[in-house]
């Protein structure tokens, strides 16, 4: 604040374009930086995905070795959790929180410009991996013992990047419970927030909660792996499923980080479109409230087959199905906010309403999984890959994309092309099914995940989901050229926007009218 | 509102400016207190196992949340009071005592509101005189510092 007389020679206000973006404070700026990168790794984690797909086309070894496509599907992973999903949402919530809340801007402006800057290190710390000896991790994701332990070169690098990635989510999570807490605007009681603000703030405790468990878990393997210690190394009287432990009770409550958003999104959505308040909005605050304390009791559904006392089992296995509740009272009230609207079904409108049907797919097909002598059976089979691809894939990207087309115009003035949005809406919606739904049979029929090869019986199945993989991953170049299209111009949008919308983003102009500097009055 | 104004006489008015300060500082130290209670309780369940390294990590996160939320609240706590008396036009920046002064005559006093060099960009409110000015209300959002702009104008 230059609240100092001071004489204005260098009453710098017109950054150029490096300085701008690299020392930007201001939230937009970086909501945008934030939702590029998004966008970016999204590609990348894509393209990993797309050469998953390629070798799993059809059976047998083609394309690359079994190696390379487990440090494909690990990356893939990484990649799509704290690359895509995380900080998309990060970026929704920098440019949305405080238009939400009557804030100027984030609460701790330069340490948001921190929490962005360390995720491109965070990336190309991993990404680099690729070229080292030994090549890119490839235990999987979850990192289990005594396997990854097994990663060569890129075992510190693995390590120095999760622990980024989280220190980049703490401070962004941090900055939002600031500034929500802090920066609400007079009359802006809590129970008058939006829900994007509410779902965002309990995923922001999440956050808050469960990152110094991750954190501290890799640690160890660290210091297992270096400096002689033996937290999970049996041989040294350590416990490896006791890393399964720690790694879940971050794991799970990290899964509705990366959906919680998506609720508030799709709270936000669905009344505009319905020209209709949004119906139970207490019971939606709760029930993202209690989803999140649940969140905390169940991780032991990832590991039924460790061998469990049966009690445990049981705990777990119904604290899991306590979930679908919450869950549940979600659903039902979109759906009853949609009952006797006057809908319209433009492109945020179907991706939200796409994301209501195949979540719940996800959901139930979660319940199936959380029955522990089914879980059993489908453990580690493609019938997992399935379900969480329905809970992230038509749940939170679509989420996402829908919120970018919601918001879209208030960022840049402009309307986006409804007839491609449509387009890409459809394209999106039939290969995403196409592509997740048959991996429910190959799942059920005993196909393993992370293998490169399988056996005959799953071939037609396979060679149809890699189909529906290819058309899901061209469908998303079209959002991309819509994206640029609108930002580069198109039909002006108003401070509306949707004659439906409410709230208080939408009484501000799309987006304030360009003034240069060079107009703006000199002093002397 | 985040301005309050107060007309003391027919010509005179004093306006108060603060940031939105939704949660007060007792509410902040609350809050960090429950997430150091949680943090901890959680990093020393796992300590208990033997998995003490989450502990050093649950320290540093609380110090980061201590850290923020402290300047979230000092923040909150600054205060920007213009006076315009008689002759002279006051400004006053501070927490709960004044910590630096200016002022400008009032008939030669000026009200600069700077549009946003690039969209989406908050504008700026100056006071200026003879080539020295003051920004006021930066805590403030567009469109508060612009009514704050045409009332000041009227004022002076
Ligand atoms: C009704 C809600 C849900 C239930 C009952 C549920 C249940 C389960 C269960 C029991 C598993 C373990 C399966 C196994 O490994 O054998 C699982 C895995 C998984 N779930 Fe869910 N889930 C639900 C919602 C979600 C949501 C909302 C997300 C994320 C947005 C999610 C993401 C995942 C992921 C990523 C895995 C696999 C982790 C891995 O092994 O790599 N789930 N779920
Ligand atoms: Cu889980």
């Amino acid at each position: 604040m230059s609240a100092v007389p001071h004489d204005d020679h260098h009453h710098e206000q017109h950054p150029y374009w490096i300085k701008r973006w690299l020392f930007t404070t201001n939230h937009k700026d970086i909501g945008t930086l934030y939702l590029w990168f998004a966008m970016i790794m999204f590609f990348v984690g894509g393209a990993m995905a797309m050469i998953i797909r390629t070798e799993l086309f059809q059976p047998g070894l083609q394309f690359v070795d079994p190696q390379f496509f487990n440090s494909m599907t690990t990356l893939h992973a990484l990649v799509m959790i704290f690359g895509v999903i995380m900080p998309a949402f990060t970026g929704l919530a920098n440019w949305l929180v405080p238009m939400m809340v009557g804030a100027p801007d984030m609460a701790l402006p330069r340490m948001n410009n921190w929490s962005f800057w360390i995720l491109p290190f965070a990336f190309a710390m991993l990404l680099s991996t690729l070229f080292m000896e030994g090549g890119a991790p490839a235990g999987g994701w979850t990192m289990y013992p005594p396997l990854s332990l097994q990663t060569g070169a890129a075992f510190p690098f693995l390590i120095f990047s999760i622990h980024f990635l989280g220190l980049a989510s703490i401070m962004g999570a941090i900055n939002v419970i600031a500034t929500i807490l802090n920066m609400r605007a007079p009359g802006m009681s809590l129970m008058k927030m939006p829900l994007f603000v509410w779902t965002w703030l309990i995923t922001a405790y999440l956050i808050i909660a469960v990152m110094p468990v991750l954190a501290g878990a890799v640690t160890m393997m660290l210091t297992d792996k270096f400096f002689g210690t033996s937290f999970f190394n049996a041989a040294g009287g350590g416990d490896p499923v006791l890393f399964q432990h720690i790694f879940w009770f971050f794991g799970h409550p990290e899964v509705y980080i990366l959906i919680l958003p998506s609720f508030g999104v799709i709270s936000s959505i669905v009344p505009t479109f319905s020209r209709k308040p949004l119906f139970g909005y207490s019971s939606m605050v709760y029930a993202t409230a209690s989803i999140a304390f649940l969140s905390f009791i169940v991780w032991a559904h990832h590991m039924f087959t460790v061998g469990m006392p049966l009690g445990g089992l049981l705990f777990f296995m119904f604290a899991t199905m306590l979930i679908a509740v919450p869950t549940g009272v979600k659903v039902f009230n979109w759906v009853a906010t949609m009952w006797r609207g006057s809908l319209t079904f433009e492109t945020p409108m179907l991706f939200a309403i796409a994301f209501i049907v195949l979540f719940s797919i996800g959901g139930f097909s979660g319940l199936m999984l959380a029955i522990v002598p089914a879980d059993f059976q489908y453990q580690d089979t493609y019938f997992v890959v399935a379900h969480f691809h329905y809970v992230l894939v038509p749940g939170s990207v679509f989420a996402i994309l829908a919120a970018v087309y919601y918001w879209l115009p208030k960022w840049t003035g402009h309307m986006y092309n409804e007839s491609l949005g449509k387009w890409h809406f459809w394209l999106s919606a039939i290969f995403v099914n196409l592509t997740f739904f048959p991996m429910h049979f190959v799942g059920l029929a005993g196909m393993p995940r992370r293998i490169p090869d399988y056996a005959l019986q799953f071939a037609d199945y396979k060679m149809l989901i890699s189909v529906g993989a290819f058309g899901f991953g061209l469908a998303q170049l079209l959002f991309l050229y819509i994206v640029v299209q609108t930002i580069r111009g198109g039909e002006r949008a108003t401070s509306q926007v949707w004659d439906g919308a409410r709230g208080l983003e939408w009484t501000l102009p799309s987006p304030p009218p360009y003034h240069t500097f060079e107009t703006a009055p000199v002093v002397k | 509102m985040s301005v309050t104004r107060e007309q003391p006489r027919a010509n005179d008015v004093h306006f108060v400016i603060r940031p939105n300060t939704s949660l007060s500082w007792r509410g902040n130290q609350l809050f960090f207190a429950g997430m150091v209670v949680i943090s901890f309780g959680i990093a020393g369940f796992f300590a208990a196992q033997g998995l003490w390294m989450m502990l050093p990590f649950a320290g540093l996160e609380m110090l980061i949340l201590g850290i923020g939320l402290y300047r979230c609240c000092l923040r909150c706590g600054w205060r920007e009071v213009v006076s315009i008396d008689g002759q002279e036009v006051r400004i006053a920046v501070g927490r709960s005592t004044p910590e630096r002064a200016c002022s400008f005559q009032r008939c030669w006093a000026r009200v600069i509101l700077d549009k946003a060099a690039i969209n989406g960009y908050p504008s700026r409110l100056f006071i200026r005189s003879h080539g020295l000015q003051v920004e006021i209300g930066a805590c403030l959002v567009d469109e508060e510092r612009h009514s704050l702009a045409a009332a000041l104008r009227a004022a002076l």
